[in-house]
């Protein structure tokens, strides 16, 4: 009764993280992208202003996807569905994708070298959230 | 003096958000260390022998989603940061495997430190 009463709270609180952090993801991506073709000088604002963004929005949305999305497996008994665990692939490939941005924002800030690109990025994390939605929302197997 | 000239070089240095950065990240590295090495030890030597040998399944049903969480999550800091360079290839494998190992985490924590001391120290000088 009790898990039934919050299971639409935390679809919502589930899907409010998601939406910071592929959104957050994307803007990341196409940034670096864009200022990459410009002199380092200019980049330097970008890649602190990246850094922050990373710290305060990213960061705190994944591990919030995280929580919610497991609290929500948990209380419905899904972990043993097929359509999670190929769902749960995109979801870690994205993560690591994340700590990879991150990562290399760190290192652009240390060394002082330019916006490094993450080939495919931008198409993977569309592709990647196209799946999980429709496996998210179908539930095949 | 070498790093000096390094950072005059660095145009992103005039921001002062960046200097620690790296200590800071291994920080977090160090703290997710203990957390997963400290969830696993408890798994697997107290919930695993209560479950198995005295058939008391609470202990593992709660400690294992929480280590799964604190295993991911030192993956996921372990990725970043090795994302942000410098590391050799040995380091990375040995960084990734330490967290199959029960107190392989703790491990860690002296090579991490003394690893943000070097940083620390390249940077003052």
């Amino acid at each position: 009764m009790m898990a039934a009463a919050i299971y639409p709270y935390l679809v919502a609180a589930h899907v409010t993280a998601v939406v910071f952090l592929v959104g957050g993801l994307l803007a990341q991506e196409r940034i670096v992208n864009t200022i990459s073709a410009s002199p380092l000088e200019e980049q330097a604002g970008a890649l602190v202003a990246l850094q922050r963004f990373e710290r305060t929005v990213t960061t705190p949305a994944l591990l919030l996807t995280w929580i919610f999305g497991l609290s929500l497996a948990l209380s419905a008994g899904w972990l043993s569905s097929g359509w999670l665990i190929v769902k749960l692939i995109f979801v870690v490939v994205l993560s690591a994708l994340h700590g990879l941005r991150s990562g290399r924002i760190r290192r652009c800030l240390r060394t002082g070298a330019s916006g490094e690109k993450i080939p495919g990025a931008e198409l993977g994390i569309v592709f990647a959230m196209l799946v999980i939605a429709v496996l998210a929302i179908v539930k095949p197997v | 003096m070498n790093t000096n000239v390094q950072a005059e070089k660095n145009p992103h240095h005039q921001h002062g958000l960046i200097a620690g950065l790296e200590c800071k990240q291994l920080k977090r590295l160090e703290a997710m260390s203990i957390i997963e090495a400290t969830t696993l030890v408890l798994l697997v030597f107290i919930a695993a022998p209560l479950r198995h040998l005295w058939g008391w399944p609470y202990g593992s049903k709660l400690l294992g989603p929480i280590h799964g969480i604190a295993f991911l999550a030192y993956i996921w800091t372990a990725l970043q940061t090795v994302a942000g360079g410098g590391w050799h290839q040995r380091e990375v494998v040995r960084l990734f495997l330490i967290a199959f190992v029960p107190f392989g985490g703790y491990a860690n924590i002296r090579w991490l430190r003394e690893r943000a001391k070097t940083l620390a120290e390249i940077e003052q000088n």
